[in-house]
């Protein structure tokens, strides 16, 4: 006997259905003849075989194919309109010029002064620049020369020493309070 | 194979007729197969149609050196489980008709009952369990196409069909049948 019985056990389904070949077939018969346990095996699974599938018509066979083949047209012919996005060089070209015309715009941007003068004709010149050399007067000299003009007026209250805010900057915390409290007497009792 | 070759390549480019023969050359089987997974007719009609609609909208995918028949079997299995996994009825049509007047009645109402049992324990069985005897015992498929189309090694499909009679076979005894 060229199978032992394990591998006589493993191959029953495949002889019940038909798919080993003769000499294979003969050695399980003889091996069926003398083993209780295999002979009640193929008893078993022809009693499971013998379970049907019930049959669902004809109208289902005869419609399915076509049935499956208009879904999947249909669906086709909606994926259609966006399916050249989906392959890949119309898609690379896309992100291409996308890409190209959003630098060309940040690039237009960039470049574009709507007229302004630069603030530095030599822009060198700036790193010569030292900032600890810059006054206060400097700097307002500057903003009085650049946006200065007849209908352009520059405060300088903020910077000014002697402005109310500075005096109230040295006032102490006693002092704001006190302060509050008479004006807000009169504003009750009237001024 | 070769055919099958053919009606791929036609049905990629969109034929119509290539994909209503496909799914004529193996509507049967997948019905069958889905049928013995689900245990319900209807149910298993419709498992049949996405099963076909699933393969169909991913045939660019299949290799050609493969098998066509395998490939389809692997689609249906993860269709069947998927469903399996979400179906919450789980209740076995037992009011099928009775068909066919050459047998009498009681002993066709005794098969029924009988072939009823056998798919109740079936729908007992662990999925990995029952798919190997589908495939084994209803399918006709031999260890390594079962292994390719379970994605496991043929090692495992054995054990998984050995265990699976062993527990069917417990559950058919309890139930005195």
């Amino acid at each position: 006997m060229k199978y032992t019985h394990d591998e006589i056990r493993e191959m029953l389904p495949d002889y019940l259905n038909g798919i080993l070949e003769k000499t294979i077939c003969t050695d399980i018969e003889t091996h069926l003849k003398g083993c209780p346990e295999c002979k009640d095996e193929v008893s078993f699974i022809s009693e499971l075989q013998k379970t049907k599938v019930p049959e669902p018509g004809e109208l289902f066979w005869n419609t399915l194919p076509q049935k499956l083949s208009r879904i999947v047209a249909e669906k086709r012919q909606r994926r259609g309109l966006f399916d050249w996005l989906l392959r890949p060089a119309p898609a690379m070209v896309s992100v291409l010029l996308f890409m190209a015309l959003v630098l060309s715009y940040l690039y237009i941007k960039s470049t574009d002064t709507n007229g302004i003068d630069p603030l530095f004709e030599d822009p060198l010149a700036y790193s010569s620049i030292e900032i600890n050399d810059i006054t206060e007067e400097d700097v307002l000299a500057f903003l009085a020369e650049e946006i200065g003009s007849e209908s352009t007026e520059i405060y300088l209250e903020d910077t000014d020493p002697y402005s109310y805010y500075m005096d109230f900057a040295s006032l102490s915390s006693a002092e704001i309070k006190s302060l509050y409290e008479a004006l807000e007497r009169e504003q009750t009792k009237g001024g | 194979m070769n055919e099958d070759r053919e009606l791929i390549d036609k049905a990629i480019e969109g034929s119509e007729e290539a994909i209503e023969a496909l799914v004529r050359r193996y509507q049967r089987m997948v019905y069958a197969f889905a049928y013995r997974m689900i245990n319900d007719m209807e149910e298993a009609k419709d498992i049949t149609q996405k099963i076909f609609i699933q393969a169909i909208n991913g045939l660019k995918g299949f290799k050609k050196e493969a098998s066509f028949r395998t490939w389809l079997y692997r689609i249906a299995v993860n269709v069947c489980l998927n469903h399996r996994r979400t179906r919450r009825n789980n209740e076995v049509d037992i009011n099928e008709t009775i068909t066919g007047n050459q047998k009498g009645v009681l002993s066709i109402m005794i098969e029924k009952e009988r072939e009823n049992f056998i798919k109740n324990a079936l729908e007992e069985l662990p999925p990995k369990q029952r798919l190997a005897i589908v495939l084994r015992t209803y399918e006709g498929l031999s260890c390594h196409e079962a292994s390719k189309i379970m994605g496991c090694t043929e090692g495992a499909v054995k054990a998984h069909y050995h265990f699976g009679v062993k527990k069917l076979r417990e559950i058919l005894k309890e139930k005195g049948i």
